[in-house]
């Protein structure tokens, strides 16, 4: 009994000895790169098809600035079973991760797509999945593979099968504008018009649950502010006031929204009930108070205001209605949105370059990064899962989109849509 | 003590040789007696048969084996120069002579008488011999039984004597021994006392010795002791370098194969523990301690995996390996991030 015990303490304090001897290294530096990522065209043996399922996953997976693709020309092999995968040719050519897939048609225009994603350094299959869609719906069947990925890989729920919204103008004549409003993926393909205005339409906005949209159409005499049912296409128009009615943001309880009104004046910041129809003054400034957005929480309103002298975004407390200044670098902060955690905060930011570019502030430290390198950007929207940022930019004398990752690693121009694009809004993860 | 004992034996002395007288004294008169009666009749005959008497060795007359005449008295030598006197004597000899025959005859007649007389004094003499005898013997007896009764009377007294001079001797043994006891329980408790006092001294010394001895040891052990950890501290300072450098070695090798995610942010840490092999090759890597957030965890294991080997600890002393490095710890915490 005694030497048992004896035993165990001098285990006990060898164990520690040893553990507290033993080597701990320190890494603090790494490389500024996204992991490598190989997407395999997955096999199919029927007809042509017209989306690359693979190359969208790529793609997606490239832009979300957490991968790196390996470009297809440099694959050695196009394996579509466990059996024909050689890790170390994946390794040599310094591929962290393998997907590959196959797909088969199941009848009709149906496909079965089965996938594997493979982690190359530790020769493990992490995840395979069978997915099923239509020939005419591969990219939703890409995205949703995509999301699936990159949430096995970085913990981070993926945002491919969100959607866009975003305004285009198109002058067709003197005096003669098309405004609409567009909705499409998050890569800005299949693009669909949801309203479509001779006069200017402004500032969609999100419902919290993804159904509607609420934007402000001039569509009458004077600007009002809309909510539209995207799955019935049905609209109403919200209460119009005289003067501006603007920028209406959701709150994520769904029930509020908050408005920019000047109804009394000057541009405050007003919230309406959309049940009660009760409106409630926000601000009272004789300085412009507009851009209103939520915080996640509901508990606070950001709005942008020049009472500094300088428009700077402020944070309004819903229950104090304390007002506290949030931005102070640079002369010009406008147009807000907050990840999802609330901790980052975008925004057009002019600073000593005077140019309008894209920042992110860390509301944490204040830090405030600046993510574009051009001229006018405007509208930032984040992605629901926080990773990227898109806005409008200038591209020579017409607006795009554009997009960046959050940290600034990746930047990419949407694809091209017809006419002067503006305002994008990305939706909130869809059912 | 010494003079006392000679009592005892003075009066056994005297009691011998008493009895040696008494067994003696009958037989002193007796021989007495029979020396007187023969030795006036020499050579007398005797019939052999009527004495026919074992050969008794009693001096009593015994005649002759052989009937010769007595022998007559020499005459002295006749000396010429007293011839009357001789001749005077002659006849006076020869007077003596007839004298002597007729004395011879009536002594003869007197002899046998006398024989018979002898014979029957003899026979009484043997008689009350025997009976002298038997009285002697019961003498004897008596003497004895009186001596032994003495004897048995001394020998009480004697053992009387012997036992109260034993219980004299016990209670004076036994005073002595009291005393003695007392004294030497006296002397034992002084020698004790003496003892202790010594012991105490002794023990006050030992322990100022064994204190000196103790204190010297510690000196010694702990002389040893810093020695030793000296030589200790020094290998392992050597150790600790050689450790350090491949600490720094391994950092800057993971720090060239992680790939930050974009998740990262400063203040993360995730602890991945690596099994190394004494040819530098990673054999596993696991999560010990994660971040929180996947990617970010995944990062660290994969910067390791895709570092694949560590050529440089191939040169490590191997027990320094297997102390120290065999399970290296590394933790991955990310510094002037932007967030």
């Amino acid at each position: 009994m005694k030497k048992a015990w004896i035993f165990v303490l001098w285990v006990t304090l060898w164990s520690h000895l040893a553990h507290s001897q033993q080597l701990v290294v320190e890494v603090t530096q790494g490389m500024d790169s996204a992991n490598p990522i190989a997407v395999v065209p997955f096999a199919w043996s029927g007809q042509p098809l017209n989306e690359d399922v693979a190359a969208i996953i790529g793609q997606n997976l490239e832009r979300s600035g957490f991968f790196k693709s390996m470009a297809r020309e440099n694959m050695l092999s196009f394996p579509s079973t466990q059996e024909q995968v050689f890790f170390r040719d994946w390794r040599v050519q310094k591929n962290d991760y393998l997907v590959i897939g196959r797909m088969e048609p199941s009848g009709g225009d149906q496909v079965s797509v089965v996938f594997e994603l493979y982690d190359v350094l530790k020769e493990q299959r992490i995840h395979a999945q069978q997915v099923s869609g239509s020939t005419a719906n591969l990219r939703d069947v890409a995205h949703f593979i995509s999301d699936i990925i990159f949430e096995q890989l970085t913990g981070i729920k993926g945002a491919f099968s969100t959607r866009i919204a975003y305004v285009t103008s198109e002058q067709l004549g003197p005096n003669q504008q098309r405004f609409r409003l567009h909705m499409a993926d998050w890569d800005g393909m299949r693009p669909r018009t949801i309203l479509e205005s001779s006069e200017p339409i402004l500032s969609p906005a999100w419902s919290f649950d993804g159904s509607k949209l609420a934007y402000v159409s001039f569509e009458t005499s004077r600007p009002s502010v809309y909510v539209q049912h995207l799955a019935t296409g049905q609209r109403e128009r919200i209460q119009s006031f005289p003067g501006l009615n603007g920028a209406p943001a959701w709150s994520p309880d769904g029930r509020r929204l908050a408005l920019t009104l000047s109804k009394d004046g000057n541009p405050e910041v007003y919230v309406l009930d959309l049940q009660s129809r009760n409106l409630e003054r926000m601000t009272n400034n004789s300085a412009i108070d507009t851009e209103p957005f939520w915080s996640p929480d509901g508990r606070h309103l950001y709005f942008t205001s020049d009472r500094g002298g300088s428009p700077q975004i402020y944070r309004l407390d819903m229950s104090s209605r304390g007002v506290e200044r949030v931005t102070f670098e640079g002369n010009y902060n406008a147009r807000g949105r907050l990840t999802q955690d609330g901790r980052f905060l975008a925004m057009v930011h002019r600073g000593s370059s005077r140019r309008f570019q894209i920042a992110v502030q860390d509301l944490q430290s204040g830090r405030l990064d600046i993510l574009t390198n051009s001229d006018y950007d405007e509208s930032p929207s984040i992605a629901p899962n926080g990773s990227i940022i898109i806005y409008a930019t200038q591209q020579g004398t017409r607006g795009v989109l554009a997009a960046v990752s959050l940290d600034g690693r990746i930047r990419f121009n949407m694809p091209a849509a017809q006419g002067d694009v503006r305002e994008p809004a990305w939706s909130p993860f869809l059912r | 003590m010494d003079n006392r004992s000679y009592r005892l034996p003075v009066v056994w002395a005297t009691l011998v040789h008493l009895a040696a007288v008494l067994l003696l004294l009958g037989h002193w008169f007796d021989l007495k007696q029979a020396q007187k009666t023969p030795r006036p009749m020499q050579a007398q005959m005797i019939d052999l048969a009527s004495l026919d008497l074992p050969a008794s060795p009693s001096p009593a007359p015994t005649p002759a084996p052989t009937p010769e005449p007595p022998k007559p008295v020499e005459p002295p030598p006749p000396q010429p120069r007293q011839e009357e006197q001789r001749r005077q004597e002659e006849q006076k000899r020869q007077e003596e002579q007839r004298q002597a025959a007729q004395r011879q005859e009536q002594q003869r007649q007197e002899e046998q008488r006398k024989a018979q007389e002898a014979e029957r004094q003899r026979v009484e003499a043997e008689r009350k011999k025997q009976q002298e005898l038997v009285a002697q013997r019961e003498a004897e007896s008596r003497l004895k039984a009186e001596q032994e009764r003495q004897k048995a009377e001394a020998e009480r007294k004697k053992q009387e004597e012997l036992a109260a001079q034993k219980a004299a001797e016990e209670k004076r043994k036994q005073e002595e021994a009291a005393k003695a006891a007392e004294e030497k329980r006296k002397q034992e408790e002084a020698a004790k006392r003496a003892a202790e006092e010594k012991r105490k001294q002794e023990e006050a010394q030992a322990k100022a010795r064994e204190e000196a001895r103790q204190r010297e040891l510690a000196a010694q052990k702990a002389a040893e002791e810093k020695a030793r950890a000296e030589a200790a501290a020094a290998a392992q300072a050597a150790a600790n370098a050689v450790i350090g450098d491949i600490g720094s070695y391994i950092s800057a090798m993971l720090t060239r194969n992680w790939m930050i995610p974009a998740s990262a942010r400063n203040g993360m840490e995730a602890t991945v523990e690596i099994q190394l092999l004494p040819n530098g090759e990673i054999a596993d890597v696991r999560i010990v301690k994660s971040s929180g957030d996947l990617a970010f965890d995944r990062s660290a294991e994969q910067a390791v995996r895709r570092t694949e080997r560590l050529p440089r600890v191939a040169e490590v002393d191997p027990l320094l390996f297997e102390r120290r490095l065999r399970r290296t710890q590394v933790v991955f915490r990310p510094e002037g991030l932007r967030w």
